[in-house]
């Protein structure tokens, strides 16, 4: 027997089944229900015994490892839970139900897989994750996320695929633990890489990251862009770390997504293809090897998951707000919008790593670890990406977004360069931008944005959890590297602000290769299949018309002319009773050769 | 010293970004926004999943129908209309 | 009395959809209601007492009956086991519901078209029911027959279309049969039994010989037609399609999987799958499944009418089913029989929210299911239910067939078979996702006054008129179905017992496995 308490008290069951009542409760309760549910979860997890270890049987003689927790399960899923709460406080105003359940069941699957104690837990939850994931995307804003999300779709399932395969060709299989899977050069370890490295962004997988989250609605992008990567970083933590040759790879992806961000003009996609450069980040370190590389990558996913999630929340009220998408419609929002600009400023700071923000704490572990293992391209890959970050974000986005006097006034809710938004019910119509933040998206920001701060002025908290050591953090020369690095950048910005401004259109990504072909291939590949078996088809009609016609009138066959009747065409039945005869006749030459 | 030494460093890096980003990413990657519209063409307008009516009739069914035709005049089979009724006891 | 029915209850679950079926006619006589009534009374007790034998075969292992007190090999065995006490309730379970479920198709039809309809579906019932529970070859056979021409009666009644993809069927499939029944004959040459048990005691030293070859062939071939693997499916869709509403759950559902189970006891229980000779088959078994799984899937994608969708969907899904048993090994076998009883609800489940669709709407292709969600809401979870299922999304049933043949094939190191099994449910997930695209996105919101119920309501009143009776007032009307709930009560009886049955199969999977093992094991 198992411990149902223990199962019904794991903070990912309770946002799970959260999610479950809300889908069946009416539209009016989900509103209050999913932040009750994500500060039920984050309560459970802050009364669970870490020393715990939950077991359900499941079929025959395997188990579902509910729980099992160390420093750095533990550490993520806190992170998880609080930005569960974060968000679901920003979800407050609008009414989805299917789309509240569904972040429920995202966010409760998400802490679930970090909990989880063999393989089997983990890809289970893994795949409601993706499962959820679609469907949170398939809600977005009009036909255009409906593809988006079939593209999702086909990249997610491909990876879970990959992933399940890899899982059953390991030596323990489905029942092995999660821990370090080593053998290199097997089948088992590249198609488990790939299924993880599809969430985790890594190329040439990453393309999906900035197709769909920008379609999401804004509160589904916070949700996912907070959950589905850094879950992969977890599992890239447990699965893969120290993986060398992956360090430089990751440090390339950090610095060309970083100019990825660099040139795009959809805020929310400029901020997707960032998360792509964050994760890379973490990636390196992880697979720099060690403890320091472990929480390195954990911490600054943590870090990653508030300041990131206050940029969101940005670009999700200027969106809500004001209905704008792109940054060449934007311009002078600090005056219409001082408390978004406020946050987003700090979080841009804590994003970039300058010192006694927070993600100068976590990248300072990161590159302690790459610099340790020796790996000096990638350390200034990396640092470069840390540069890309402060130009992308902190110049780019404060400067064009919020700073600077835009070149003509657009009523609010009007986007040039793209057809108004579509009015079906539960979308937010351009119409009803209101031009005001709702007061529940202004306090989830600015939670998340406390959070941000306190992290960046007292990072020893985190460090303990982690069991770091701080003491060099705050060392002089540190510091001074890294402000002198960004006083630094921001010259060849300010001198080329006019080039630097983003221009309308998009920026294709490797995904224009394969996703016209792959699209038509399969279509082709249907049509081929069934144009073959309809000319087979074809013959095999001939062919049985002609046997039926020379069983019916055999004097035709021998150009005997026989009068043409009804009840000739009628017989249809003898004709069936011809065809076995010569079955049976068949089968006994068989026979008497056979024997 | 150390402050200028890094100043310099961030200038370079900088420098180096944009050029990668704005002009060779740029060049390379930058086009009009209904650059995929066009590639799909009229498939993608036409409906929902991006196949159009006319793909849409080429592999549907009609292998299933292939020979299945009007029976109407068939002697011996009992059509819809036809039946008896009765009430429904 | 207990006593007596608890001796006889492997015949009972199979003979009282019989008299049913032969009670019915004459009690429509008097009233139609009544007879309907009848055979699903029939049903339903048998489907009680298969779950009761159920319970028996747990506690006490094997039963056999005897016919008439006559000891086997010389007289006819019932002989059950787990695996097909299960399947024994997942038949009648799925026959008792749909006799519920054609309710609403029947109502003010004439005495023929009723007692006609539900008599042969209770015969298809029992036929299906004694194909399982039988421990004979050839009264197998016999069953097979039943089965069979009540299939071809059922597909008839569909309509125009019905009638000559029926006919069709008819044909392929009569040669399937005398495929099965030719080989009966040479495997009665070679040992000179038709009772499995003793058959496969007997058949071992005979098993290398030409004439067992021949007719091991020719079980491959005609339970393959039966089954629609391909190559062999040319029937299948067009069958499957133009079925009558009301008895496609149970034909798409149920009457393919039965000949697969007999495939499985065939190579299994009575010939040894694990020697050489058998095991050639079933490599040939399992080349034609895969492709019959990349097949499938890749026709299903260019179908606009939601059956024939599903029907395309189901050769590929019997595909998995062929795969399971090629695969051998405990998790090969334990997969395709899961599978068996989970696409059974999957489908079926399918066809039970394709059929109320139709009686509502009168619409059966796909791009005109638009907001559907909004008018049927429950139906529609059933079919992302049913759909998520097939895919292979946990925790519901379709994972755990997946999870196990691709577990047998890593085990049994046939990796190319976990490469079909990856491409079919990415495949799976692409026309599902069209589906859903339309029933939930699509704008051309669907008419109601084309559907079934529209148009029985329609003619009632004109009858009414005819015969100068007051109207007595229906839940459809002329402009479409107008009742409380959306669909008829018997209809959205059917669409949720089979959702709920996918999400237990799926959650309750362990316990099933777990009663399933003993049988399996036997084996491998």
């Amino acid at each position: 027997m198992y411990d149902l308490a223990g199962v019904l008290l794991h903070p990912g069951i309770v946002l799970i089944l959260a999610g479950a009542v809300i889908a069946l409760l009416p539209k009016a309760a989900s509103r209050y229900l999913l932040p009750l549910g994500a500060l039920a979860a984050l309560a459970a997890l802050l009364g669970t015994d870490k020393g715990l270890s939950v077991e359900v049987p499941f079929a025959g003689e395997l188990k579902l490892s509910l729980f099992v927790c160390d420093e750095i399960s533990w550490f993520f899923g806190l992170v998880f839970a609080v930005i569960g709460v974060i968000g679901s406080v920003y979800s407050m105003d609008k009414g989805r139900r299917g789309e509240k359940a569904a972040s429920a069941v995202y966010a409760g699957s998400a802490l679930m897989t970090v909990f989880a104690g063999n393989m089997l837990t983990f890809i289970i939850f893994w795949e409601v994750m993706a499962v959820a994931s679609i469907y949170m995307v398939f809600q977005g804003n009009g036909p255009d996320a409906r593809r988006s999300s079939y593209r999702y779709m086909v990249m997610h399932l491909f990876g879970g695929n990959m992933l399940l395969a890899g899982v059953m060709l390991l030596p323990a299989g489905i029942t092995a633990a999660v821990g370090p899977v080593t053998d290199t050069d097997s089948l088992a370890y590249w198609l488990m890489f790939i299924g993880i490295g599809v969430n985790c962004a890594l190329p040439p997988f990453h393309t999906w990251v900035a197709d769909s989250y920008p379609q999401a609605t804004p509160e589904s992008q916070l949700f996912m862009g907070s959950y589905t990567t850094k879950v992969a970083v977890y599992a890239m933590i447990r699965f893969f770390a120290g993986t060398e040759w992956l360090v430089i790879f990751a440090a390339v992806t950090a610095v060309l997504a970083a100019c990825m961000a660099l040139i795009e003009n959809d805020l929310r996609k400029l901020l997707s293809y960032h998360i792509v450069s964050q994760v890379a980040m973490m990636v390196a370190g992880l697979a720099a090897g060690g403890d320091v590389g472990a929480a390195g990558a954990a911490m600054h996913a943590a870090f990653n998951i508030l300041y990131k999630g206050v940029l969101l929340m940005a670009a999700g009220n200027i969106f809500t707000a004001l209905g704008l998408r792109y940054i060449t419609d934007m311009g002078g929002l600090a005056r219409k919008m001082p408390v978004t600009a406020v946050c987003a400023f700090i979080a841009s700071f804590a994003i970039a790593g300058v010192p006694y923000f927070s993600g100068f704490a976590s990248k300072a572990l990161i590159m302690d670890a790459i610099h340790a293992g020796g790996f000096n391209m990638s350390y200034i890959l990396v640092t470069m990406a840390g540069v890309g970050t402060w130009l992308s974000i902190t110049m780019k986005i404060n400067y064009f977004v919020f700073i600077k006097k835009p070149e003509r006034e657009l009523p609010a809710g009007a986007s040039p360069g793209r057809a108004p938004l579509d009015d079906t019910p539960g979308r937010v119509p351009a119409s009803v931008a209101t031009g005001r933040v709702p007061a529940c998206k202004v306090l989830a920001m600015a939670a998340a944005t406390v959070l941000v701060v306190i992290t960046g002025i007292r990072p020893e908290i985190c460090y303990d959890m982690l069991s770091m050591d701080p003491s060099h953090l705050f060392a002089a020369d540190h510091v001074l590297e890294y402000i002198g690095l960004f006083a630094g950048a921001t010259v060849p910005f300010v001198l080329l602000r006019t080039f630097m401004a983003p221009h309308q259109g998009i920026n294709l990504d490797v995904d224009r290769f394969y996703r016209i072909t792959l699209y038509r291939g399969v279509f082709a590949l249907s049509d081929v299949v069934h144009l073959f078996f309809a000319k087979y088809a074809v013959i095999f009609d001939n062919f049985y018309r002609s046997v039926g016609d020379a069983l019916r009138s055999p004097g035709r066959v021998f150009g005997l002319r026989t009068t043409d009747s009804k009840e000739e065409n009628a017989r249809s039945i003898g004709e069936m009773v011809h065809v076995l005869a010569i079955l049976c006749v068949i089968a006994l030459i068989t026979i008497l050769v056979m024997d | 010293m150390m402050l200028l030494k890094y100043f310099m460093y961030g200038i370079l890096a900088s420098g180096i970004l944009i050029f990668i980003a704005k002009v060779l990413l740029y060049g390379i990657a930058h086009r009009d926004g209904d650059y995929y519209e066009r590639k799909y063409g009229e498939l993608d307008r036409a409906s929902l999943s991006g196949i159009s009516e006319d793909e849409a009739s080429v592999g549907a069914d009609s292998d299933a129908d292939k020979d299945i035709r009007d029976l109407s005049n068939i002697p011996g089979i009992v059509h819809e209309d036809e039946e008896g009724g009765g009430e429904d006891v | 009395m207990s006593n007596m029915i608890i001796s006889n209850l492997p015949v009972l679950v199979v003979l009282l959809p019989l008299a049913g079926a032969l009670f019915c006619p004459v009690i429509s006589y008097f009233s139609r209601r009544a007879g309907r009534l009848t055979v699903i009374a029939f049903a339903g007790t048998s489907f009680v007492l298969s779950v009761v034998q159920l319970l028996r075969i747990t506690d006490v292992g094997k039963i056999s009956y005897h016919f008439g007190g006559w000891e086997p090999p010389f007289g006819i065995e019932f002989s059950l086991d787990s695996l097909s006490a299960v399947l024994l309730v997942l038949i009648s379970g799925t026959g008792f519901v749909s006799t519920i479920y054609s309710l609403p198709f029947f109502r003010g039809k004439s005495r023929f078209r009723s007692f006609g309809y539900y008599s042969v579906l209770s015969l298809l019932i029992c036929g299906l029911l004694g194909m399982t529970s039988t421990g004979d070859v050839f009264n197998l056979y016999v069953f097979l027959e039943i089965t069979s021409l009540s299939g071809y009666a059922l597909i008839a009644m569909g309509g125009d279309k019905g009638v000559l993809s029926s006919f069709r069927y008819l044909m392929i499939g009569t040669i399937g049969a005398s495929f099965y029944l030719l080989g009966i004959a040479f495997i009665y040459g070679e040992t000179g039994t038709l009772n499995m048990y003793d058959m496969s005691g007997l058949v071992g030293p005979v098993l290398s010989s030409g004439t067992t070859m021949v007719a091991m062939a020719f079980f491959v071939v005609g339970f393959g037609i039966k089954m629609a693997l391909f190559p062999l499916h040319g029937w299948q869709p067009a069958a499957y399609t133009n079925a009558h509403p009301g008895a496609a759950p149970l034909i798409a559902g149920v009457m393919g999987k039965v000949p697969a189970y007999a495939m499985l006891r065939f190579f299994f229980y009575v010939f040894n799958a694990n020697t050489q000779y058998v095991e050639r088959f079933l490599v040939v078994v399992g080349i034609m499944s895969a492709l019959g799984m990349i097949y499938g899937s890749l026709k299903a994608i260019r179908q606009t009418d939601f059956r024939s969708m599903l029907a395309y969907s189901s050769i590929a899904q019997i595909g998995y089913v062929g795969l399971g048993i090629a695969i051998t090994g405990y998790y090969g076998l334990m997969g395709a029989v899961i599978h068996i009883i989970g696409h059974s609800m999957m489908k079926s489940c399918l066809f039970f929210c394709s059929g109320a669709i139709r009686y509502r709407y009168g619409e059966t292709a796909m791009e005109r299911f638009g907001q559907i969600y909004r008018k049927m809401p429950v139906t529609c979870a059933a079919i992302v239910i049913a759909a998520l299922s097939m895919v292979g999304v946990p925790p519901l049933a379709g994972f755990f067939s997946k999870w196990y043949l691709a577990l047998g094939a890593a085990n049994m190191g046939e990796y190319i078979f976990i490469f079909v099994l990856v491409i079919s449910s990415l495949l799976n997930a692409v026309y599902f996702f069209r589906l859903f695209e339309n029933m939930f996105m699509n704008k051309n919101v669907a008419d109601g006054s084309k559907g079934i119920g529209a148009y029985l309501a329609v003619k009632a009143e004109k009858k009414a008129e005819r015969d100068s009776v007051p109207f007595k007032e229906m839940a459809a009307t002329k402009e479409g179905y107008k009742g409380r709930l959306e669909i008829p009560p018997a209809m959205l009886f059917a669409v949720i017992v089979s959702a709920l049955g996918i999400i237990l199969a799926g959650l309750f999977n362990a316990q099933l496995v777990e009663i399933l093992g003993p049988a399996i094991r036997e084996v491998v």
